[in-house]
């Protein structure tokens, strides 16, 4: 009996998670008590550390083994000083502490140590924070004391590798906290835009920005992000992407939700959009919330032309969307099921070559799929200097050599080519990624059923699509929730005097559905 | 768990918009029936029959104006709490079974036709299963997410499915007036069977009876635009057959539709129907998820205990297994035909039961009132 | 869970490609051309040729041509596919019927066309003076392929005039409507072309007469509006005597057809035509750039066209066929049950019918 109702509460525990699977997600988020396992030893260990007093010899102790650790002492040892020589700026350091020190009497100390530059901290916790930070700690009489020299080597700010606009503003973010601010602090000239300052990671303590401008950008959105981001439990964070996946509403998707970019004139649009911007300090990337599915075929250089051709080009962004998930399935699901659809005078010609190719269309199809991906991977990986021959000698050689060697047939490699050129149009290096991976879904459903099968595909992805949200904004918006207004700004690029003023429906609109307007 | 906001009506914070309503009506009204309406209308109504899909439409009409009348006196309350005031739920419990029953059924026989014209124009040896299967994944991952997210996906679904229509342009130069003659409705003729037959074309309609909680204010003119909507695709392309078609023609011909879209041929394409049909397969999982989602409400309403989404489990499972029974074109139009004339009827019956119970209720409140104020 | 679900099936999907009754593109016979015939035998009377293009290893196009008797059409084409080493389907195709079975009645196969849906609507249909079998087997130097050769033939002449553009749609729809009978075009394979010969016109399912290509250009005058038609025009200059000729090109024609059934036995109908055209070919001697001249050479031509129109209604009375479409048109004037109870050949022999035409020439050409 006990084990017949144990597989009762399997099965129903089975249901539940079927389909109640969204519900645990959400559980991550505000549900905490799962994570609390592994992590207690840390928490106690902070709980003890934070109430420790701070003293010299504590803090040698605890940072002992640190290769990069200074210490000094000044005035017959009444003044140590301790900081990491790898996070300090030397100059700062000698003008502002080192030169002082060495030359100022005791008697004039506690005077200088009331300057605001010197902070006083008691918390062992906090000074050990400090100097990791890059603060020289200075003890003193039980007293001790941070002062900010922060200042390390940083990658100048150079044009953006896998976001390039033609006409346009060419910096972009580093990895550098301070200096991305900079960059968009000097572009919104309001003393509206806030920045509030999170810490995720328990042992790299990465800085979060969120920066938003006050009465434009929605209260609930700032606080939903802050809280979400403050509920994430992980050791460390290396760059936004990873952070985005983290705090994604659905995780199990292929397709981005959050929008990330390393561009600062696209982040200054999106605040001025009403959008919330977060920054991680060590990441270029940033991410934009509320984002929806069409903000990824969005380029600065739509809005730097005139709006004619920015509305040509976004049309042929949503056509190379279509052709490159549609095209290569569309040829395997007609050479298969429907040869009735071929015209008379193409029929001779695709015929003839596929005359000599002893696979049937689909495995062909795939075949030819996964050299493309492996050749583009390659290239992705691959030192420069041997990138250029190899990028050759795989496109074309290859190419034309499984031609010659009747292994597949020439109208597919210029079907599958088009398609891998089409994909790589979409602004957004990730989304086109997921684009890529989706086709594969395609092909193999058109080479199962055919057309029908195509259709079925589509519909899967468009039901999965539509039902995304991002911080339960929906994903599809403006099309789905239909906003016929804001369509002159995503899905065609309308003339400036036509965008209405105040901020598109997106980034008013929580919980999927409440609708507020400017 | 953590309960997702807007599946149920819990936090009923998010509404359908009209906008999103009137599509949502178009598409779910009976589609396929659309395929062989020029037949079923020469058939029963002679020459110039399209004229009687007016008649029709101005029945459906008045079925709507009905729901609409029960929602402004109802003050926007579920039909649920509506029955429940006056009558005893294990009353009504076998009316709930039958409605649940002949819906899951519609939904179930419309996908097997579907399923069947599809093998026997396209695909003789597949086998049937797959395809059922493959609806039947469809329809649950657009009723998991709810009503919210299944009008969502509909709308962008139904986008898809329009362009369809602008094929027809291909046919005007073989349209002549001179086809329709000067006769209307002559020939053998059966008005009554006829009628009940178009109106199988509208139904769908009558699920938006369950829609009360979940719109907002201003939402029952949604239902016309929809309407009318279907009215007026049916219409041109009915009118457009009758013209294209000689008369006797379209008797002989079993899908007259089918013919017309492989007629039109694009530059690069030939025997476009093909796509159409497949295409076609969206409006039919919006009319088939709707069904399955009206019983999914029934079912929640009747045993409040149990999580909805068990339901969904069930309802599929039956779909599939119902799907599965009739091996024959015949057999199937005959289920189909029993079970839409049943749904007529619930679409007319539940309404008026409705209105009669909430009349009974106006007027012992109007009594109840009187007494108070003799007090 | 959802997305593992898809991934398991789609997993599957790829061992199932062999399950889906593929027909995949090099294992076909694509059928371009199909024959139909009375052949000899009293048991099996349709002979059916085919005709479909064959790709070699190396790549080489090439066509192959099979024939088989049956009792029906889709008997034929069971008899066919034993064969072929390749799976015949149907497809874009021109179908040939021969004469002697025109003349017996093409509705048992052409109904079977309708009934299977793998022949489209738009397959061309033309009847072969003599046997459709012999048409396609026909070696032509200069063309590879008789039946994409028959194929493009037909679109060239579904542009240039309206009523020989057919196809299944418009026999059928014509066969079914009382009120205007089918026409089909009439080739020929004698000599060293496969030529047109002209129209056939059918009462019914049946092929009755064949239409000279001149009676074809009228008839294609009267049955409607014309759009780039061009009219080849042989007369007797009146003073000389001596033939002249004359082309007309890029004609813009308005019809306008109205009937009067006032009197049940004698029904009048009346053809209005409106033509205007431009001059690309005048043998005579007058010089027709000057007005006065032109309104004679107009005037000629109206008498040619009228006098023309008359020969070919005698002719389209006689064998009591109506591709014009009088017949619907005198059935919107009446109502049901006369149009019913009306004798239409009776009525359609005793038809009285006058044409009024009005030429404008637009202009004369390059020279005088």
């Amino acid at each position: 009996m006990g084990r017949f109702r144990t597989i009762i509460k399997r099965i129903k525990i089975l249901l539940q998670k079927a389909t109640g699977f969204i519900n645990l997600h959400n559980t991550r988020h505000l549900n905490s008590n799962k994570q609390v396992a592994p992590y207690e030893k840390t928490i106690s260990d902070t709980v003890d550390k934070s109430l420790k007093v701070a003293t010299y010899e504590n803090t040698l102790k605890e940072l002992e083994n640190c290769f990069d650790l200074v210490h000094r002492s000044f005035n017959q040892d009444e003044i140590h000083i301790i900081y990491f020589s790898s996070l300090v700026d030397s100059q700062t350091l000698e003008w502002e502490i080192l030169s002082p020190l060495r030359e100022m009497s005791f008697s004039h100390f506690d005077k200088t140590f009331q300057q605001s530059l010197f902070k006083c901290e008691d918390n062992q916790e906090k000074v050990i924070n400090g100097i990791l930070e890059g603060n020289v700690s200075l003890f003193t009489g039980g007293k001790t004391y941070l002062i900010n020299v922060s200042g390390f080597e940083e990658r100048s700010i150079s044009q953006s590798e896998s976001e390039t606009v033609i006409n346009g503003p060419h910096d972009s973010f580093n990895e550098v906290l301070n200096t991305n601010v900079s960059l968009i602090r000097r572009r919104v000239r309001s003393p509206r835009l806030k920045m509030i300052k999170l810490s995720v990671g328990e042992i790299s303590k990465t800085k979060v920005l969120i920066i938003y401008i006050e009465g434009i950008a929605h209260a609930d959105v700032v606080k939903n992000l802050k809280e979400r981001i403050q509920s994430v439990k992980i050791d460390s964070i290396t760059d936004a992407n990873v952070l985005i996946q983290i705090i994604d509403d659905h995780q199990n998707s292929p397709f981005p939700q959050f929008y990330t970019t390393e561009r600062p004139d696209i982040a200054v649009t999106k605040l001025y959009a009403g959008k919330v911007v977060g920054l991680v300090d060590d990441s270029p990337n940033i991410f934009c919330t509320p984002s929806s599915f069409f903000d990824f075929f969005e380029s600065p250089d739509d809005y730097n032309q005139p709006w004619i051709l920015g509305t040509g080009v976004r049309i042929l962004r949503y056509m190379a969307l279509f052709i490159t998930l549609i095209l290569t399935a569309f040829y395997v699901s007609i050479c298969t099921y429907h040869y009735e659809m071929i015209p008379l005078s193409l029929l001779q010609s695709i015929m003839q070559s596929r005359s000599r190719v002893p696979f049937p269309p689909i495995v062909e199809a795939i075949f030819l799929e996964i050299v493309i991906e492996l050749l583009r991977e390659a290239g992705a990986r691959l030192p420069t200097k041997i990138g250029q021959t190899i990028g050759i000698v795989g496109g074309i050689v290859i190419g034309q050599a499984a031609v010659e060697a009747g292994i597949t047939s020439n109208i597919l490699i210029i079907v599958v080519a088009v398609s891998a050129i089409a994909s790589f149009i979409v602004p957004s290096y990730i989304m086109s990624a997921s684009i890529r991976m989706v086709r594969f879904f395609f092909i193999l459903m058109a080479g199962l059923l055919g057309n029908i099968g195509i259709f079925f595909a589509l519909g899967i992805l468009i039901i999965h699509l539509t039902g995304l949200t991002n911080l339960s904004s929906p994903y599809f918006m403006p099309i789905s929730p239909t906003f016929f207004k804001d369509w002159m700004d995503s899905i065609v690029r309308g003339p400036f005097y036509k965008i209405r003023k105040g901020q598109p429906a997106q980034s008013m609109m929580q919980n999927d559905g409440e609708k507020e307007r400017n | 768990m953590v309960k997702k906001r807007g599946i149920n009506g819990d936090h009923m914070k998010e509404r359908l918009h009209p906008l999103q309503l009137s599509i949502l009506i178009y598409t779910i009204q009976n589609g396929l029936v659309l395929y062989s309406l020029p037949r079923l209308v020469a058939e029963y109504f002679g020459t110039n029959g399209w004229i009687s899909i007016i008649f029709i439409a101005i029945l459906v009409n008045i079925n709507i104006t009905m729901i609409a009348i029960i929602y402004k006196l109802g003050n926007g309350r579920s039909i649920f709490e509506i029955i429940e005031a006056t009558v005893p739920k294990w009353v009504m419990v076998p009316f709930y079974l039958f409605i649940i029953g002949v819906w899951i059924g519609i939904a179930s026989m419309i996908m097997r036709l579907y399923i069947f014209i599809f093998k026997m124009m396209f695909f003789p040896a597949l086998p049937v299963s797959l395809f059922i299967a493959l609806f039947i994944l469809l329809s649950f991952q657009l009723l998991r997410g709810g009503i919210y997210k299944m009008t969502k996906a509909i709308v962008v679904l139904c986008a898809f499915v329009q362009p369809m229509l602008f094929l027809l342009f291909y046919l005007i130069p073989e349209f002549d007036f001179v086809r329709y003659t000067t006769f209307f409705f002559k020939g053998d003729t059966d008005f009554f069977k006829g009628g009940l037959q178009v109106y199988t074309a509208f139904l769908g309609i009558e699920v938006s009876i369950l829609f009360f909680p979940m719109v907002e204010k201003k939402w029952t003119k949604a239902l016309f635009i929809g309407n009318l909507l279907s009215t007026v695709s049916y219409l041109l392309i009915t009118f457009i057959c009758f013209g294209f078609f000689s008369f006797k023609q379209i008797l002989n011909d079993i899908f007259p539709v089918m013919t017309l879209f492989e007629y039109t041929e694009v530059a690069f394409l030939s025997r476009a129907e093909n796509l159409c049909f497949s295409v076609f397969a969206f409006k039919l999982l919006a009319i088939i998820v709707i069904y399955f989602w009206g019983a999914q409400q029934i079912f929640g309403n009747m045993i409040k205990s149990i999580k909805p989404n068990f339901w969904i489990f069930i309802i599929l499972a039956s779909g599939f297994i119902l799907a599965l029974i009739p091996d024959s074109l015949v057999n199937v139009e005959k289920w189909l035909l029993w079970l839409s004339y049943c749904a007529i009827g619930i679409a007319w019956a539940l309404p008026i039961f409705v209105l009669c119970i909430l009349f009974t209720q106006i007027i012992k409140n109007r009594i109840n009132g009187e007494t108070e104020h003799a007090k | 869970m959802q997305n593992k679900m898809i991934v398991m099936i789609a997993i599957c999907c790829l061992f199932l490609t062999g399950c889906g009754g593929s027909k995949i593109i090099e294992e076909l016979a694509i059928l371009e051309s199909v024959a139909f015939d009375l052949s000899d035998s009293k048991e099996n009377p349709i002979k059916t040729t085919v005709l479909f293009p064959t790709v070699s290893k190396e790549g080489k196009a090439g066509i192959q041509t099979l024939t088989a008797d049956g009792k029906s059409s889709h008997d034929t084409f069971i008899k066919l596919q034993n064969l072929t080493n390749l799976k015949i389907v149907g497809g874009q195709s021109a179908i040939l019927f021969g004469e002697e079975l025109s003349k017996k009645g093409l509705i048992n196969i052409i109904e079977t066309f309708t009934r299977d849906p793998e022949f489209g609507t738009r397959v061309k249909f033309a009847i072969v003076e003599g046997k459709g079998e012999e048409l396609l087997k026909k070696k032509i130097p200069s063309v590879p392929d008789n039946a994409e050769y028959l194929y493009s033939f037909f679109e060239k002449l579904g542009t240039q005039n309206k009523v020989l553009n057919t196809n299944k749609y418009r026999f059928l729809r014509d066969y079914y409507d009382d009120g205007i009978d089918p026409v089909l075009p009439v080739f020929s394979y004698e000599g060293d072309n496969i030529e047109l010969k002209g129209l056939g016109t059918f009462k019914g399912d049946q092929y009755v007469t064949r239409l000279t290509l001149i009676e074809t250009q009228i008839l294609n005058l009267l049955s409607g509006d014309i759009k780039n038609g061009s009219l080849m025009i042989s007369m007797n200059d009146e003073e000389s005597g001596n033939n002249v000729q004359l082309y007309l090109s890029d004609i813009n024609s308005k019809n306008d057809k109205k009937v009067n059934t006032s009197k049940r036995k004698n029904m009048t109908a009346e053809v209005n035509l409106d033509i205007k055209g431009s001059v690309l070919e005048y043998t005579g001697t007058m010089d027709i750039s000057k007005d006065k001249y032109q309104r004679q050479l107009e005037k000629q031509v109206e008498n040619y066209i009228i006098t023309n129109s008359k020969k070919l209604l005698i002719k389209l009375k006689k064998y009591q066929t109506d591709p014009i479409g009088i017949g619907s048109l005198v059935r919107n004037r009446l109502s049901y049950e006369t149009w019913n109870k009306l004798n239409w050949n009776e009525t359609y022999s005793n038809m009285n019918f006058k044409v009024k035409v009005k030429v404008d020439l637009i202009n004369t050409g390059n020279s005088k």
